[in-house]
């Protein structure tokens, strides 16, 4: 293995920092005064929010996101701005045209988007590869997520046939190893690293790991030590936790093991002092490092989903059955066949252990997304699905109006023509980000939801 | 007992008191509202005291230290209350002889101590045996062995398993255990050395002790338990994790989740974690939190309370900005003086000397007595021979032919009572007080009166 000693960073601060631990209740206005000093750190790239992100903000602060971006282009003189899309729908879980994920590209790249990373879990190959032609056509860097799991079905083996599916489709520029659930140990990263480089042909691997169980610190020094040169942290304050590893320990350590990052430390240190300012005057949480915990290998929920299913129990007056519902995921998510939990998979398992508990009856009650991912329409499970599940989600009665169904093929004319003919592309997207009212009733009639 | 079920050690009072509350964040009125419940989860011993623990009783508290002993043993009349000793210091880094030594024994063991953990840092099998005999000689029903983990070219797994060898060989140990202050087990160490030692223990139990300082403990207790070791040291919160030791709430979750049962009430547990909670809350006190993995405790190995201890002494000075220089320091003095384990006292010795050498400007200028009585055989032999250099330098100094050469006096209790002209008035505990601290400290502990029973 070729060893190289010099480290580069993604920034994700302004993305999963914020995601995990504020609930991207960051506004612009809390990180527009620091971003010529976050241009001058040197970071490799800089992720913003994506299309969740984005509804968030228009939700919590009546922002306009495109405004943000063209912002965040503009003072990021230097280092280049990171977007995000996902193949199976512009928002939300359900499998849908790719249309309006088309134009969501499209839009990122003209207000100063430069690269992406497309969520991705390499079993819609087809929709993942002409979505990357279209990044590529507009000029952008694409980096696609192999997103990590713990689970008899995830072997190396799976995880170096998915490398090479993306390393034969091409135009990808990097692969972001995602481990959403934090529970990538040092002794799996030891034998991962290794096969997915294997197939990687010469495309650089990037590590994304999630703090939750206090592994991903250690995994990232073993994945150096294995040639991994770009890391993505976040800044210590919105660092740990359920977010990543803080830039400023990772540098030090990395330090301490013989490599040197170009990274100019007082930035740094004043970007790290700014939000720790904002979360101190908003009240907002400061990251720490979590406590070992062997449960979240089994059930493997990504941080901001335990948040969201207590705020949905505590809904239900069923707060108390919260150890319950996790019991559940844990036998759901191995009925389905191992899913990554990582949307749209953790939100399909997560709702339907809801279901299952507060119902009383396992699968009485189904969503039509569980139907639909039944049904094949999320490509082919990573792992073997349990036939007595699968029988019961697709004898709900309302599986049968998607037998047939096929995802529509739309083109973003015809989403003009419904949803307001006299749009710009932005606003036309606004409308498809944060659909309401009668508006949400035409597009579910264009998508066949209804 | 079953095959599957593990016992905690509970070190709270004193270990996680000394790791998050520099040992003097506890008082005796603090622990006797709580002991019944800490009787009742089901420990399998209580770390209770240690001479350090002790000297901040009378310095601080102005409590007897004895009857703290005394009182929280008779609260918890079910749980095997520990008394820890380097074997070759009471209360202070003064060396001391063994008459000293076997008399503590007596009279801790006379206050309820059950208990005795042994660590030398030098690890000299004759003096561990002496001292856990003493220890059964005065009545100490188990005597635990600590093998002290360290990272250097000596202490390789070989070391340990000697080292494992020669005190099972004693008819004095009942345990052993594997203590890590300075929270350098990583998982891989663990799956080679932990096997050696356990095959070397002649059957005798392995108990693990470790800290949490670069946040690796907890996986290190998992590891151990998958390879048999049944008997963990934790803490509970708001005194676990951050430089203290893993949260034995934690613990049984995590043990329960691969299939182990834990021998502890919870809920007891519980409340005893809410407890000192509260003391927390009331007393301004900082609660443990997980620390971020840092690589850079591998080489320095300075333990998480020496590391805040120099930046005060750099601060009194100025000189907080040299750290980092101090620190580097540590690692070439650690070095010179033959790798010594970063534990009480080497820790503090070498620490020292690191920073008198930064502060002074010239490397071993000054040199503290514990380091001449170091260099003069009395802590043990180094582990690898002192640095020539750096002995020539030490042994020109004046104040070395003190201890240079010379053998450490072995009187008798009545020799040293003569000496100080301590009649038989005086009892033992007083006696063991005043030998080891000044008297204005003992005489201001005994005018405070009765200490406090309760808590606020």
């Amino acid at each position: 293995m070729k060893h190289y000693s010099k480290l580069y960073f993604i920034d994700q601060t302004l993305r999963d920092g914020q995601q995990s631990l504020w609930g991207f209740r960051m506004s612009t206005e809390m990180l527009r005064p620091i971003l010529p000093v976050m241009d001058r750190v040197g970071y490799k790239a800089i992720a913003t929010v994506g299309a969740r992100g984005v509804i968030v903000t228009m939700r919590a602060f009546n922002e306009d996101p495109f405004a943000r971006m063209q912002l965040l282009a503009k003072e990021l003189r230097q280092t280049p701005l990171r977007g995000s899309f996902w193949a199976w729908n512009l928002q939300g879980w359900d499998i849908e045209p790719m249309a309006a994920i088309e134009l969501w590209i499209k839009r990122q790249v003209a207000h100063g988007i430069k690269s992406f990373w497309a969520c991705d879990y390499q079993n819609l190959m087809d929709r993942l590869a002409y979505l990357v032609g279209v990044a590529k056509a507009e000029g952008a860097e694409v980096v696609v997520g192999i997103l990590y799991a713990d689970s008899p079905a995830h072997t190396d083996e799976l995880f170096a046939r998915k490398m090479r599916k993306l390393a034969e489709m091409g135009g990808v520029d990097g692969i972001h190893l995602e481990d959403a659930s934090g529970v990538l140990t040092v002794e799996r990263a030891r034998t991962l690293l290794p096969a997915i480089q294997q197939e990687s042909r010469g495309i650089p691997l990037e590590m994304h790991a999630h703090c939750t169980i206090g592994l991903a610190p250690l995994s990232y020094a073993e994945a150096i030590k294995l040639g991994v040169t770009t890391l993505h942290t976040a800044v210590s304050p919105l660092a740990n936790g359920t977010s990543l590893p803080s830039v400023e320990t990772t540098i030090d350590n990395a330090r301490r093991l013989g490599y040197t990052t170009n990274l100019d430390q007082e930035a740094l240190k004043a970007v790290s002092d700014h939000f720790r300012k904002v979360a101190l005057e908003n009240k907002l949480l400061l990251g720490t490092p979590s406590e070992y915990n062997l449960f979240q290998f089994e059930h493997q929920l990504p941080g901001g989903m335990m948040g969201t299913l207590k705020n949905q129990l505590a809904e239900l007056k069923q707060e108390h059955r919260l150890e319950e519902v996790l019991e559940e995921i844990v036998l759901i998510r191995r009925e389905l066949g191992y899913p990554v939990m990582a949307t749209p998979y953790s939100q399909i398992v997560g709702s339907q252990a809801l279901f299952n508990i507060t119902s009383g009856e396992r699968y009485k009650i189904v969503s039509d997304e569980a139907i639909k991912y039944m049904l094949g329409f999320y490509g082919e499970p990573d792992g073997p699905v349990d036939p007595e599940a699968k029988e019961k989600i697709l004898g709900s009665p309302k599986a049968k109006r998607w037998l047939k169904w096929k995802v529509p093929e739309i083109t973003v004319a015809d989403l003009r023509r419904e949803i307001g003919p006299g749009l710009s592309d932005d606003e036309l997207l606004l409308q498809l980000l944060n659909p309401q009212g009668e508006v949400k009733t035409r597009l579910n009639t264009l998508y066949g939801k209804n | 007992m079953g095959n599957n079920e593990i016992y905690l050690v509970d070190v709270t009072t004193r270990d996680g008191n000394q790791s998050l509350w520099d040992a003097t964040g506890i008082k005796t009125g603090m622990i006797l509202p709580i002991a019944p419940v800490m009787d009742k989860v089901g420990f399998r011993a209580i770390d209770f005291t240690s001479s350090i623990n002790m000297g901040v009783s009378v310095r601080w508290h102005k409590e007897n230290p004895w009857e703290r002993i005394r009182l929280c043993a008779k609260a918890m009349p079910n749980t095997i209350l520990t008394f820890g000793t380097t074997g070759r210091r009471f209360i202070g880094f003064k060396r001391m002889p063994d008459s000293i030594q076997a008399l503590v024994l007596k009279t801790v063991k006379a206050c309820g101590i059950r208990r005795v953990w042994i660590l030398d840092a030098a690890h000299e099998t004759d003096l561990l045996l002496r001292t856990a005999r003493m220890a059964k000689e005065a009545g100490i029903e188990e005597v635990m062995i600590a093998l002290s983990y360290s990272i250097s070219p000596v202490h390789t797994d070989e070391f340990y398993a000697r080292k494992a060898r020669e005190v099972a060989s004693s008819p004095d140990v009942d345990i052993v255990y594997l203590k890590d202050q300075g929270g350098l087990l990583t998982t891989d160490r663990v799956r080679t050395l932990v096997p050696v030692i356990q095959k070397n223990l002649k059957g005798l139990p392995l108990e693990i002790h470790s800290h949490c300082n670069t946040g690796l403990a907890t996986l290190c207790y998992l590891e151990a338990m998958k390879l048999g070791v049944k008997t963990f040291h934790v803490a509970v919160p708001p005194l676990a994790e951050g430089s203290s030791l893993p949260s034995a709430l934690n613990m049984l979750h995590n043990a329960r989740h691969l299939g182990y049962t834990v021998k502890a009430d919870e809920e007891a547990l519980k409340a005893m974690s809410a407890h000192f909670q509260m003391i927390a809350q009331g007393e301004h006190r900082p609660a443990g939190a997980p620390v971020e993995h840092d690589v850079y405790y591998y080489k320095h190995q300075v333990p998480g309370g020496m590391l805040s201890t120099l930046k005060r002494q750099l601060a009194e000075v100025k000189m907080e900005n040299r750290l980092e220089e101090v620190l580097e320091e540590v690692v070439r003095v650690r070095q010179e003086l033959g790798y010594p384990i970063m534990v009480t006292p080497f820790s503090q010795f070498v620490g020292t000397q690191a920073a008198m050498n930064i502060m002074s400007g010239e490397r071993y200028k000054q040199v503290s007595d514990g380091v001449l009585q170091y260099m003069a055989g009395w802590f043990g032999e180094p582990n690898t021979p002192i640095d020539p250099n750096v002995l020539d330098k030490i042994t020109s100094l004046r104040r070395a032919k003190e201890f240079l050469n010379k053998e450490l006096a072995q009187p008798t209790v009545e020799e040293i009572r003569k000496q100080m002209d301590i009649g038989h008035e005086v009892s033992d505990e007083e006696f063991l007080l005043r030998y080891s601290m000044s008297d204005r400290e003992v005489d201001e502990m005994l005018a405070a009166g009765p200490m406090k029973t309760t808590y606020p």
